[in-house]
């Protein structure tokens, strides 16, 4: 493992290393800065970016602009009021107050530590996580990943933001589109229509990049105005706010737990880390006066938690194949594009890119902290470049980029069609996450579940005990939204 | 009965995954197993949906269609994909202004097929931004051209693509 590890390590030692995260890490900058954009859209335009680049160089990048991305979001949710993603709403609560006492540059010092600090603890427990990790994949054969996959998009239905049902519909709809193209058994073609390109099925990466660059960007041009308000931008006392991640350490730590937990949950995201670490700073603090008109405590605790959910959500990713958040289903077709799948393969055989994975995650996150604080000024300038034209810029890179992946032009016409059905599906309410995941989920099931029957027969989903605590869990998780609707009290006015 | 873009919605993905699933009857047991279980159960969600968007007696029956999750109680602001506020902002945008910006978007797809990807690049942002964004015609063609030129380094000198269709 200690080889491994030092393998991981070395490419970040060259300069190619060094540039490519730097660049990575500029480019979450922006796109972390950027409201509306965040890390699946950086990870969606980087992807063709990185064809030509060695499996440990993609991940540089791309690590590395995913990790910039969370406290890029914090910058102009303390200065200007306007978060950059939404896993840095609840920092605005307290950062902007701090900013408009004229204590901005306390904020962002403290919010800068937070962030580093978390995404280590995030990125400390996924390394120690991989041990354990080897052990417990091994215990699991073709019924314990048909449970899993389906697991984790029950999970979604369950935790994800706005109606369960519609992240059911969306999973459902989903896994049909999981089924175009060849049966992984028969090998029978399905749904193709005979035209060739469908033969492989929906190619992930241009469907990824269509849900999330195109479909954001519609969104973003349409309600053209400029990001930013005219809100002055002042920064001091940068290492007032440093010491005070320290002088609470407490707050820090609760924070950095509760987002690698919530990041190691398939589905929740950086939103629900960084609300959760906030109220739970509110409910445990003795004075409570201070929350919303500027209190440190709460911009410490929603950026360790926000940061620490990538270490978190790395977990299933890596070890099991199943993608922990948005950013993380965008990685994994990107992964896949390199001849990385993640889960058994990648845990067993290439552990020193999950080693890579580590180190630039934990290097990009100080290395935009720093970055961040000496041109937070210059970066929240930004925001005021009015997003008519950011759009047109990322709509042409996305198909051009699409293209780029393979030359074939049924790329770019998957690439349109998702972002045109992708902006509905956000329009709408229904969920992009649980439609992704489950296009990406849809094939192992569908494998999983044929070799399980041929190889153990139906009963092999239920006699192994992994297999059958996971087909309860799946039920508990499907209904749980519901049990409340045929409460005890409301069957008795029902039988009345 | 209520027709929204809601229930217009419903309705086209209702219709996608019937003609799937009426498809799959042709294909063997193994290759249709999957498309039958995944597409039965959705239709029957997306049935219930639909009745719940087009109905008002329905939509109060069907209460549980309609439930937010616990989360979303606790989330007022930001989001990644259901988040109701910016939900609700988007659907006060007129459907024209939106039916526009697709039309853009095909006639950016058809041109990539037929010119070269750069030169399309430069006069699609320098138009949309002139004309769409109604924004200055110097701004549009300074970003234009900037872009421009970034996507032929990227994608011309250094990934060498080459759209060959």
């Amino acid at each position: 493992m200690l080889a491994s590890a030092l393998e991981g390590f070395m490419p970040l030692l060259s300069w190619s290393g060094l540039l490519l995260l730097l660049l990575g890490t500029l480019m979450g900058m922006l796109f972390g800065i950027l409201p509306g954009l965040g890390g699946p859209q950086v990870l969606a335009l980087l992807i063709p970016v990185t064809y030509g680049l060695s499996p440990h160089m993609a991940t540089i990048i791309l690590i590395g602009a995913m990790g910039a991305v969370p406290f890029s979001g914090s910058i102009t949710a303390i200065l200007i009021n306007t978060p950059g993603t939404g896993a840095s709403a609840a920092t605005t609560f307290d950062g902007f107050p701090l900013s408009r006492q004229g204590k901005a540059g306390l904020a962002l010092g403290a919010s800068a530590t937070a962030s580093a600090l978390g995404a280590i603890f995030g990125a400390a427990v996924l390394a120690l996580l991989i041990p354990v990790g080897r052990q417990v994949i091994m215990a699991f054969s073709y019924p314990e990943f048909f449970m899993l996959a389906i697991m984790g998009l029950s999970v979604i239905a369950l935790v994800s933001q706005g109606s369960p049902w519609k992240s059911l519909i969306s999973g459902g709809f989903g896994l049909m589109l999981s089924t175009i193209g060849s049966d992984p058994i028969t090998g029978l073609s399905r749904f193709t229509f005979g035209n060739f390109y469908l033969w492989d099925g929906i190619k992930p990466v241009p469907a990824l990049i269509g849900m999330f660059a195109i479909a954001e960007s519609i969104d973003l041009f349409i309600k053209k105005e400029s990001i930013a308000g005219q809100h002055k931008i002042l920064i001091s006392g940068v290492w007032d706010g440093i010491r005070s991640v320290f002088q609470n350490f407490g707050v820090f730590l609760r924070g950095s737990i509760i987002g690698t937990v919530i990041g190691i949950i398939p589905g929740v995201g950086g939103v629900v880390a960084n609300f959760l670490a906030y109220a739970q700073t509110i409910q445990t603090a003795k004075d409570k006066s201070g929350f919303g008109k500027g209190d440190i405590r709460g911009v410490i605790a929603a950026e360790a938690a926000n940061n620490a959910k990538d270490g978190g959500a790395l977990v299933p990713t890596v070890v099991f194949g199943i993608p922990g958040s948005l950013e993380m289903a965008v990685l994994l077709g990107a992964l896949i594009l390199h001849g990385l799948e993640p889960g058994p393969d990648l845990l067993l055989d290439r552990l020193d890119i999950i080693f890579t994975l580590i180190f630039t995650l934990v290097l990009a996150n100080i290395l935009v902290s720093v970055i961040g604080l000496v041109s937070a000024r210059q970066l929240a300038r930004l925001t005021k470049i009015p997003s008519a034209y950011v759009a047109p810029v990322i709509f042409c890179l996305s198909l051009i980029g699409a293209y780029s992946m393979n030359n074939l032009f049924g790329d770019v016409l998957v690439t349109l069609c998702f972002g045109i059905f992708g902006y509905f599906v956000k329009r709408l309410g229904y969920s992009k996450i649980a439609l992704v995941i489950a296009l990406l989920l849809g094939k192992i099931a569908q494998e999983s579940f044929h070799q399980t029957l041929v190889s153990m027969g139906i009963k092999g989903f239920f006699v192994r005990p992994i297999s059958l605590c996971l087909f309860i869990l799946i039920l508990v998780f499907l209904t749980l939204p519901y049990l409340k609707t045929f409460s005890p009290r409301q069957a008795k006015g029902l039988l009345k | 009965m209520r027709i929204s873009a809601r229930s217009i919605f419903s309705f086209f993905l209702i219709v996608v995954v019937a003609i799937m699933v009426f498809l799959s009857f042709d294909y063997n047991d193994k290759a249709r197993f999957f498309p039958l279980l995944f597409g039965g159960v959705t239709i029957i969600l997306i049935g219930l949906q639909l009745l719940s968007d087009c109905f008002s007696g329905f939509e109060k029956r069907l209460a549980f269609v309609g439930r937010k999750s616990a989360f979303s109680k606790l989330i007022k602001t930001g989001g990644e994909t259901q988040n109701p506020s910016e939900a609700e902002q988007s659907s006060g945008v007129p459907f024209v202004r939106v039916f526009r910006l697709f039309l853009w978007l095909v006639a950016l797809t058809a041109a990539l097929y037929f010119f070269n990807y750069v030169a399309v690049s430069v006069v699609f942002i320098f138009l949309l931004i002139a004309l769409e964004a109604k924004a200055g015609w110097l701004r549009a063609l300074f970003v234009a051209l900037s872009v421009g030129i970034f996507i032929f380094a990227l994608f011309g000198i250094i990934l060498r693509v080459n759209f060959q269709v």
